[in-house]
């Protein structure tokens, strides 16, 4: 096994986006747990661009972080988050969830990583990748193809923001 | 070239998803729940990443896109739906959301 830069790439970013999914998990300042999602979602960005697919990358980084992690620490600061709850008490759901989390996490990669036979998964290099798709075939295909889910999508992005804003509207009275 | 297969892929979103897994059951504030969801849907896209890289898979590529509009109505939605939270409960622990007991 020759050890390379692309290894070395993969297995960094991915360490760092564990790293961050663990401290936007368990971080008890909401801020904090926000900057982790932020390496979180940069990491994975960088995987998406060490795979040669830009245009995920564009996204990744145009929708994730410069819209939804901006409209999730809008609403943080908006709801008065700075000292956040300390009423986290270890209940009934605390463990249900840590059980199921552990049980199933381990379970699932211990069949991903020995009985990979099973999924019919066999291991293939990235020598013989498929080549991702350019910027402007990914717009063809969108348009021409995939046209009715597009406007679908379009409708349903529409509805998301009618409802925002009918349901943050302060009521009179 | 390099020795990364789609194992390390399927481990490697599959951590992610244990983690938001246990984030969306266990975190007692909301906000924390909303980003254990988005890092369910990072999960779910790095999936459809790896197979339409290893396994010819071509609609993968275009699966992110619309996961990722997803990703953003529903951070629109729940944004409205915690302010409403917030305003009605002066709190946004979704246990002390429980006038349906009365």
């Amino acid at each position: 096994m020759n050890f390379n830069i692309y290894d070395f790439s993969f297995y960094s970013l991915s360490f760092f986006s564990v790293i961050g999914a663990i401290g936007a998990v368990l971080s008890r300042r909401i801020f904090y747990a926000l900057a982790s999602l932020l390496l979180t979602l940069i990491s994975i960005a960088g995987i998406f661009i060490l795979f040669d697919s830009e245009f995920l990358f564009l996204i990744q980084i145009l929708i994730y972080i410069g819209g939804i992690l901006t409209l999730i620490i809008f609403a943080a600061i908006f709801l008065n988050l700075y000292n956040v709850y300390n009423d986290e008490k270890k209940s009934f759901g605390y463990w249900f969830g840590f059980l199921i989390a552990a049980i199933f996490s381990s379970f699932m990669i211990y069949l991903i990583y020995n009985e990979s036979k099973f999924f019919n998964i066999e291991t293939e290099r990235v020598g013989n990748l498929i080549s991702s798709k350019k910027i402007n075939e990914i717009g063809k295909e969108l348009i021409e193809r995939y046209i009715a889910l597009f406007h679908l999508f379009a409708i349903f992005l529409l509805a998301a923001v009618i409802a925002s804003a009918s349901l943050a509207r302060k009521e009179k009275n | 070239m390099t020795s990364i297969s789609l194992q390390h892929f399927l481990i490697l979103s599959f951590i992610l998803f244990s983690l938001g897994t246990y984030a969306v059951i266990v975190r007692k504030n909301i906000l924390v729940a909303l980003i254990g969801i988005e890092l369910i849907l990072n999960a779910a896209n790095l999936n459809f990443f790896a197979f339409s890289k290893f396994k010819n898979y071509q609609f993968g590529e275009l699966a992110i896109i619309f996961v990722i509009i997803i990703a953003a109505a529903e951070a629109a939605v729940a944004l409205a739906i915690f302010i409403n939270l917030y305003r009605n409960f002066a709190s946004i622990n979704p246990d002390k959301a429980n006038t349906m007991k009365e």
